[in-house]
C-alpha cells in the first residue's frame, strides 16, 4: 500500500471518465455497505485506544485484499486540511476537519473504484464506484469486498435486524446507493422540485451536490436510498434503479422540451457559457458550476461539438478550491482563487474543447 | 435560499414539523436554528462533528424530529443506559447515533417504533454473514415471506396474502416439529 497522498492532479478516480451508461446525465454511482465489528463500541463512542486497535487491525487486514493491495492507505489525521477538502471535492469522503480524525483511515484501490473508510461513523464502510448509472455493477463489487471482509472478522449482526450500525437509519443491509445526476433540463423547465419531492416521498434522500435548497449550483443532485431494512440487497438495488431510470427519462424529456420551445435561448446559454469558460479572467466557484452545467447541457443536446470524455467531470472537480490550492501549493485568497480557476478553465477549454 | 427567520443568512437546515397532520416546512440558517429548541438535533447534525458523512444528516435530523418530537425523553427513559457500553438514551437523542452493537438490545423498546416508521419494516431481509452457515428454510425465509405478506396486504392483494400466510404457518409448524 502507498501511504502518501495520491497524485490526483495527474489522474482523477477512474469513475470520472464519463464512459458509463447514461453518463450524459449520471456522473457516477456508488454502492456502500456499512459494517461494524461485533466486539467494539461504534467509533463515535470509542476510546482512543479502542479506535487505534480497530484502525490498525482493519487496515492491516484490508490492505491484504487483492483489490485494495496495490492502492492507497490514507491515515486521515496525517493529511493537511487542503488534502482533506480535496477528498471531499472528489466525492471520496464527507466533510472532514483536521480535528478528531485520529485513527481514521481511507483505503483506495489503485483506480479508486473501490474504497474502504475505517472508523468514519462506523467501523467500516465498503464502497464501490462506477462511471454513469451502474448500480448492479457497484453492488456486485462491494459484495465481493464484503465477502473478503467476513472471512476475516465477525461483523455486528443479529438475525432480526441484520447488520448493526451506529445510526439506526443504516441498520439491516447497511446498503446505500448514491448517484450524482445532472438535471439542468428539469431545473430550467421548473419541474425539479416536483420530481425531487416525489423521490423524498419514496424515502430517497435528495440534495444538491453544491449548495442547498433554491441555491443548488450546477444542477447536480445527489440521490440515495434511505431504506436499508426489510428488503434484500437486490431489491434495494432494483428499486433504486427503477426510480433513477425514471428521473433520467424525465430529464431527457425536459431537455428536448426546453430546446424545442426556445432553441435560440438554449443555444445562447450553452455557447455563451463556453465563451465565458474560454475567455474569463476571474471566475467564482458559483459561476463556474453554472457555466460548466450549461456547457454540459449544450454538449448533451448536440449544440456544442462533443467534448473529450471525462473533460467536464475533470473540470468540475479541479476548479474547486482545494484542488486549485493543491495545484498552487499554497492557500489562496478569494481573488487568487477566482483568477486561478479562470486560468485553469481557459486552459482546459482552449486546448481540449471544441 | 435565505433563512426564513432572519432573512439574511443562507439557510442550510430544513425544519419539517407535523402539526395536526399538516407538514410545515421551514428553511433556517444554523444560527437561527441554534436558537430554536425544536432544531437542537438538526443543528448538531448539520454542524457535523468532523467525521459525519453529510449524505443523511439532513433527512435524518428532520426525520428524527418527526418521530421523537420536540419533547425531551421522559426522565427515567433518558437515564436508561446500555448495559454493555454505558451509552444513554439521552445521548442517542442528542446525536442520533448509538454507542455499540448491544445498544440495539438495550434500547429495543425505543428503537423498534422508530425503525418501523423510517424503514417501514422491522425485520432484516437480505444477506447474513457467511451464508453457508445459515439455514435455507429457517427464520430468514419466514421473515422474507412476512415482508411479502405486508406488501400484498398493502396492495390489497388478499389472495396472495392468504397464500403467504399459509406458507408462514407451514414453515412455523415445521420449525416446532423439528
Amino acid at each position: 500500500m502507498n501511504r502518501f497522498f495520491p497524485d490526483f492532479q495527474r489522474q482523477l478516480p477512474a469513475w470520472f471518465n464519463e464512459q458509463g451508461p447514461h453518463a450524459d446525465i449520471v456522473l457516477a454511482t456508488r454502492a456502500e455497505l456499512v459494517r461494524n465489528l461485533n466486539t467494539f463500541p461504534f467509533p463515535d463512542h470509542a476510546s482512543d485506544a479502542e479506535l487505534g486497535t480497530v484502525c490498525g487491525d482493519l487496515c492491516r487486514r484490508l490492505s491484504r485484499f487483492a483489490p485494495l493491495a496495490d492502492g492507497w492507505l490514507l491515515e486521515l489525521d496525517k493529511l493537511e486540511d487542503t488534502q482533506l477538502r480535496a477528498l471531499q471535492e472528489m466525492q471520496l469522503t464527507g466533510r472532514l476537519t483536521p480535528t478528531g480524525i485520529r485513527h481514521r483511515a481511507l483505503m483506495l484501490a489503485p483506480d479508486s473504484t473501490l474504497a474502504a473508510a475505517v472508523n468514519l461513523q462506523d467501523h467500516i464502510r465498503l464502497r464501490a464506484y462506477a462511471s454513469g448509472f451502474a448500480p448492479d455493477a457497484c453492488l456486485a463489487k462491494v459484495l465481493e469486498l464484503d465477502r473478503l471482509l467476513e472471512a476475516e472478522v465477525e461483523p455486528a449482526y443479529v438475525d432480526d435486524l441484520g447488520y448493526l450500525t451506529s445510526c439506526p437509519t443504516d441498520v439491516g443491509t447497511g446498503l446505500h446507493f448514491t448517484s450524482l445526476l445532472h438535471l439542468p433540463g428539469l431545473v430550467l423547465a421548473g419541474e425539479i422540485e416536483k420530481v425531487l419531492n416525489a423521490l423524498r416521498q419514496l424515502q430517497f434522500s435528495v440534495r444538491g451536490l453544491f449548495g442547498h435548497g433554491d441555491t443548488v449550483k450546477g444542477a447536480i443532485f445527489r440521490i440515495s436510498n434511505l431504506v436499508t431494512l426489510g428488503r434484500d440487497e437486490q431489491e434495494i438495488g432494483e428499486d433504486f434503479g427503477v426510480h433513477v431510470a425514471k428521473i433520467i427519462t424525465y430529464e431527457r424529456m425536459a431537455r428536448d422540451q426546453i430546446y424545442q420551445r426556445d432553441p435560440l435561448g438554449v443555444e445562447d446559454l450553452a455557447e455563451r457559457s463556453l465563451g465565458v469558460l474560454r475567455r474569463a479572467r476571474l471566475l467564482t466557484a458559483q459561476e463556474a458550476f453554472d457555466r460548466l452545467s450549461n456547457v454540459r447541457l449544450g454538449s448533451g443536446l448536440g449544440i456544442l461539438p462533443p467534448l473529450a470524455a471525462g473533460l467536464l467531470n475533470e473540470a468540475l472537480v479541479r476548479q474547486q478550491t482545494a484542488h486549485l490550492e493543491l495545484a498552487a501549493g499554497r492557500i489562496l485568497s478569494s481573488r487568487e482563487k477566482s483568477a486561478a480557476r479562470a486560468a485553469f478553465l481557459r486552459d482546459v477549454f482552449a486546448t481540449t474543447g471544441p | 435560499m435565505t433563512c426564513q427567520r432572519c432573512g439574511k443568512r443562507d439557510a442550510s437546515i430544513h425544519l419539517i414539523e407535523l402539526v395536526d397532520g399538516d407538514r410545515k416546512s421551514l428553511w433556517l440558517c444554523p444560527i437561527c436554528a441554534g436558537k430554536d429548541e425544536r432544531t437542537d438535533g438538526a443543528a448538531d447534525a448539520a454542524k457535523g462533528d468532523g467525521t459525519s458523512e453529510p449524505v443523511d444528516s439532513e433527512s435524518l435530523a428532520s426525520f428524527l424530529g418527526q418521530v421523537f418530537g420536540p419533547a425531551e425523553p421522559a426522565a427515567e427513559d433518558a437515564a436508561r443506559t446500555c448495559t454493555s457500553c454505558g451509552y444513554s438514551l439521552k445521548q442517542f437523542g442528542a446525536t442520533n447515533r448509538l454507542g455499540c452493537p448491544r445498544c440495539y438490545q438495550s434500547f429495543r423498546a425505543r428503537l423498534m417504533p422508530m425503525l418501523a416508521s423510517f424503514h417501514r419494516h422491522v425485520s432484516h431481509l437480505g444477506k447474513a454473514p457467511r451464508p453457508d452457515t445459515g439455514t435455507a428454510n429457517g427464520p430468514g425465509e419466514i421473515a422474507r415471506i412476512r415482508v411479502a405478506l405486508e406488501k400484498a396486504i398493502a396492495a390489497e392483494d388478499f389472495e396472495e396474502a392468504a397464500r403467504l400466510r399459509d406458507r408462514i404457518r407451514q414453515l412455523e409448524s415445521r420449525e416446532e416439529d423439528a
